[in-house]
């Protein structure tokens, strides 16, 4: 019986190993990563620590992953150890619990579709999953409960044979997909592409320079992907929580980023299981073929999915694979900008101006600073020496977000701080070049921007954009310029901590404050803004969906610049969220969603930046 | 088919830098929809805005390193292996740019020219069908013999850029022998002055004579005749 066992659950475990070679030898037809398969001892780790991190945002679902995936895998080790070593009673015993244990967790499984599947999950092949899991787990357990009672021959075989039909269902719906998460999953633990997301302060969000002379930029084909990447795709669970985050999803774009990683997974083979989860909205069937050297883009994904991502990374917030979509994202934008200058028009205006006159919108960089002219603003001329450099970033061109800037100006100056701009020596930090897949334009205006705060001397950099303050500070340093950069929220608090600036709360309607993607998830910078708010307003309240788990305004990425189609606009959805609060006004701290939301039109909270509501309450400074 | 693009050093008005002009990027664009070998030209030493013009299509372009009348050293280097069709911009953007550069090459060359362009067929009997672009989005049909000059209209379709072009591209320097210098341009340089504006009902209505296939003496003596009765030209 022993032995019957062992070939059993063995056979299983072996032909389960060897389909992963069969995965990986696919992977490995990607672009080559150092040091991968080393990655496989972080993996348990990572797995345990990480994942289940993630995981357990909802109880609900982390019970049952537990349940099934530990009976499944427990059950088995237990009972190989029993049959091969012989063991006692007692160890089959714990092989029958933890395949019982199992048996629940794949009762678990089948209740989350049953009554009503959530429309994020999958149908199809998963369907069969609860069924597999409850054969390999109810078979082998009746099997280890039969040896641990001692029991004849006849009932164990029958439960065998059940464990076996289960064990063989579940390695073929790791063909399908619903299984094989496991398998890809630790393939792509172990390789993981932002390493720096498992160590340290947890968070790795800055884009990695492209070698512009390398014959393939970017990625046009699955195999242009690095190994773990493809093997990120393999390990998409699909359990639409990514969808559900997606404000694009939301708004009717032609973007879901499961249906993305499926894509992109799909894209590997000639002839792919079949999709069973929503598809990016209103998006034609493509009958193009996959395959490792096929192209993707035209061909097995809509060209719209790929530009109405506004790299909010939302979804890869909330992926329990700790998927990096944005990546995927740039990686494939980056193939159709530079290989193929497959832009949409407006954004290859932006580019082109960016390229031209170092500023995406095309204006006059002396013009940067006209609509804080009246200030007088101090400027750094190469050589010279002040505290803080002001970077003014984009959004200065604009009037509106000119009045944010005056706000933030008028503080620095109250506090008795010493600061200067660059003039007309500030070129655009390339975030939008960086995010549209130009790394070329990128790599150039970074090189000109840091060139230019080289030859100046200061203590740190001051921005009032969140993108600029992502590229100066996490972008900047792998080409070779490092400073202290600080958000102007940052710079705030710190200010009234010390008393250099004293607040007092202004009667206010209620204020609900908008994180900004690249302040929040880019940067884990959620604390400083709602202090300052806290310590300037009365009556404060949150969004549902806020911190690292805001939504996106829709300015990020390029997107705008890309001229999408949309049902809706996702500003409207944002506000809709605001109004839902309660909220009579929507704090901001980004030029972009300053724009974004102002644009929202009809009646609607109104829109203040941090620093202007800051302003308001102030009542004393250094220098009053 | 063998298309040669002229090019300049453009400079971007706005930001003073390399860029080049949109003329320059549909003429490349003309010139890729003729289909054929497609080559670029530069007078004088490789400029930063080539490499970007490449990136719209261009594989090679020879720099003419030369002194002296840049419109005599592309005509010695274009009828020394005349390529089938020049194309160029409407103007350059850089320094003394004038827009007379395809005129004056056409007129040494011999070769038909016309401007505006916004795209061209297919030739028939050694006759290329080209579309002018006219004010307010008129289009007019017209055929012109090979080889000849098309200066591409401002807004005819431009090519996209790719990066991975403009990297490759292969730049060569041609030696060519020196040309006669310019002379600087005759005349005084005085301070802008307004003209009299031509608006509605101050034009006088009516009148104008239709000429068919006039002598050019004749054709500029009416229409000097024409700009004085408007006030336009001293009496
Ligand atoms: S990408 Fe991640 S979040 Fe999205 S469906 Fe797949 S596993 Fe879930
Ligand atoms: S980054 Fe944001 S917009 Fe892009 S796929 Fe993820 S959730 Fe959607």
């Amino acid at each position: 019986m022993r032995v019957l066992i062992v070939g059993e659950i063995g056979g299983i475990a072996l032909a389960a190993a060897m389909g992963w070679l069969v995965l990986l030898a696919r992977w490995l037809k990607g672009r080559p990563a150092t040091g991968w398969l080393a990655g496989l001892r972080q993996v348990p780790r990572r797995y345990l620590v990480d994942v289940h991190h993630v995981v357990a945002r909802r109880p609900a679902a982390a019970r049952m992953h537990a349940m099934a995936a530990g009976g499944v895998l427990g059950g088995a080790a237990l009972a190989l150890l029993a049959a091969l070593l012989g063991a006692g009673g007692i160890v089959w015993a714990l092989a029958a619990l933890a395949f019982g244990m199992g048996g629940i967790g794949a009762l678990l499984v089948w209740r989350r579709r049953v009554p009503k599947a959530p429309p994020a999950l999958s149908g199809g092949a998963f369907l069969w999953l609860p069924a597999a899991l409850a054969a390999w787990c109810v078979g082998n357990g009746l099997a280890a409960l039969f040896m641990a009672i001692g029991a004849s021959a006849l009932p164990v075989i029958p439960s065998v044979v059940l464990g076996g039909l289960g064990g063989v269902a579940l390695l073929r719906l790791v063909a399908l997909g619903p299984m094989r998460h496991a398998l890809a999953g630790v393939a792509w633990l172990a390789g993981h592409t932002r390493p720096g997301r498992f160590t340290g302060k947890g968070r790795d969000t800055g884009l990695r320079p492209l070698d512009l002379a390398a014959p393939r930029l970017g990625v046009l084909v699955p195999a242009d992907f690095s190994g773990p990447e493809l093997a990120a795709f393999d390990a998409c669970i699909q359990c639409g929580r990514c969808e559900e985050a997606c404000p694009a999803f939301a708004a009717g774009q032609r973007l879901n980023p499961k249906a993305l990683i499926q894509t992109l997974s799909g894209a590997m083979r000639a002839v792919p299981p079949p999709y069973a989860g929503r598809p990016a909205p209103s998006v034609p069937v493509l009958q193009g073929k996959g395959g490792m050297g096929q192209p993707i883009v035209g061909n097995v994904l809509h060209r719209d999915t790929l530009w109405a991502c506004t790299t909010c990374r939302a979804c890869v917030e909330e992926c329990p694979m700790l998927i990096e979509h944005v990546d995927a994202v740039v990686a494939l934008r980056r193939g159709q900008t530079l290989m193929l200058g497959a832009t949409r028009d407006g954004a290859a205006q932006a580019l082109r101006a960016s390229r031209e006159r170092a500023e995406p919108g095309g204006r006059d960089l002396a013009a940067r600073g006209d609509m804080i002219a009246a200030l007088d603003m101090p400027v750094l001329p190469p050589g010279g020496e002040s505290d803080i450099l002001l970077w003014l970033g984009e959004g200065a061109f604009d009037a509106r977000y000119g009045r944010t800037l005056r706000a933030l100006v008028t503080l620095m100056r109250r506090a008795g701080l010493r600061f200067a701009t660059l003039g007309a020596d500030e070129v655009d930090c390339g975030d939008l070049a960086r995010r549209l897949g130009d790394e070329a334009t990128f790599q150039s205006l970074a090189a000109e921007a840091i060139s230019a705060l080289k030859a100046r001397r200061f203590t740190k950099i001051v921005t009032a954009d969140p993108h600029a303050l992502h590229v100066l500070r996490n972008e900047y340093p792998a080409l070779g310029g490092r400073w202290e950069v600080q958000h102007h929220t940052g710079l705030l608090d710190e200010l009234v901590r010390d008393g250099r600036l004293r607040l007092e709360r202004r009667e206010s309607t209620r204020v609900a404050y908008h994180d900004p993607c690249y302040l929040g998830r880019y940067n884990g910078e959620i604390d400083a803004p709602r202090r300052l708010l806290d310590a300037a307003c009365t009556d404060r309240v949150e969004m549902a969906r806020h911190g690292m788990r805001a939504m996106c305004c829709g300015g990020g990425g390029g997107s705008p610049v890309s001229d999408v189609d949309a049902v809706t606009r996702i500003p409207d959805l944002r506000m809709e969220q605001a109004r839902a609060a309660g909220a009579g006004l929507v704090a901001v701290a980004c030029p972009g969603c300053t724009a974004m939301l102002e644009g929202v039109t009809g009646p609607r909270p109104e829109i203040r930046d941090v620093a202007e509501l800051v302003l308001a309450a102030v009542v004393a400074g250094a220098m009053v | 088919m063998r298309s040669v693009v002229l090019l300049s050093g453009g400079i971007d008005p706005v930001s003073g830098r390399p860029a080049p002009p949109s003329g320059e990027i549909a003429a490349i664009g003309l010139a890729l929809s003729a289909g054929g070998a497609v080559g670029g030209v530069h007078v004088g030493l490789p400029a930063a805005a080539l490499g970007q013009a490449a990136g719209h299509g261009l594989g090679q372009i020879a720099c003419l390193r030369g002194v002296g009348d840049p419109v005599a050293i592309l005509a010695a280097h274009l009828s020394a292996a005349p390529p089938d069709l020049v194309l160029a911009g409407s103007r350059a953007c850089g320094g003394e740019d004038s827009g007379m550069l395809p005129y004056l090459l056409a007129e040494r060359l011999g070769w038909p020219l016309l401007a505006g362009v916004v795209a061209i067929g297919t030739v028939a009997d050694g006759w290329l069908p080209v579309t002018i672009g006219l004010p307010l989005g008129a289009r007019q049909d017209a055929r012109i013999r090979l080889p000849c000059i098309l200066c591409a209209h401002d807004a005819a379709p431009a090519p996209p850029f790719v990066f991975d072009r403009a990297r490759r591209v292969a730049m060569h320097a041609v030696a060519v022998a020196d040309a006669e210098t310019i002379a600087p341009p005759e005349g005084t340089e005085r301070p802008y002055r307004a003209r009299p504006r031509l608006i509605g009902s101050a034009a006088p209505a009516g009148g104008g004579r239709v000429l068919d296939n006039p002598d050019p003496a004749e054709a500029a003596r009416v229409l000097l005749d024409h700009l004085r009765a408007l006030g336009m030209l001293d009496a």
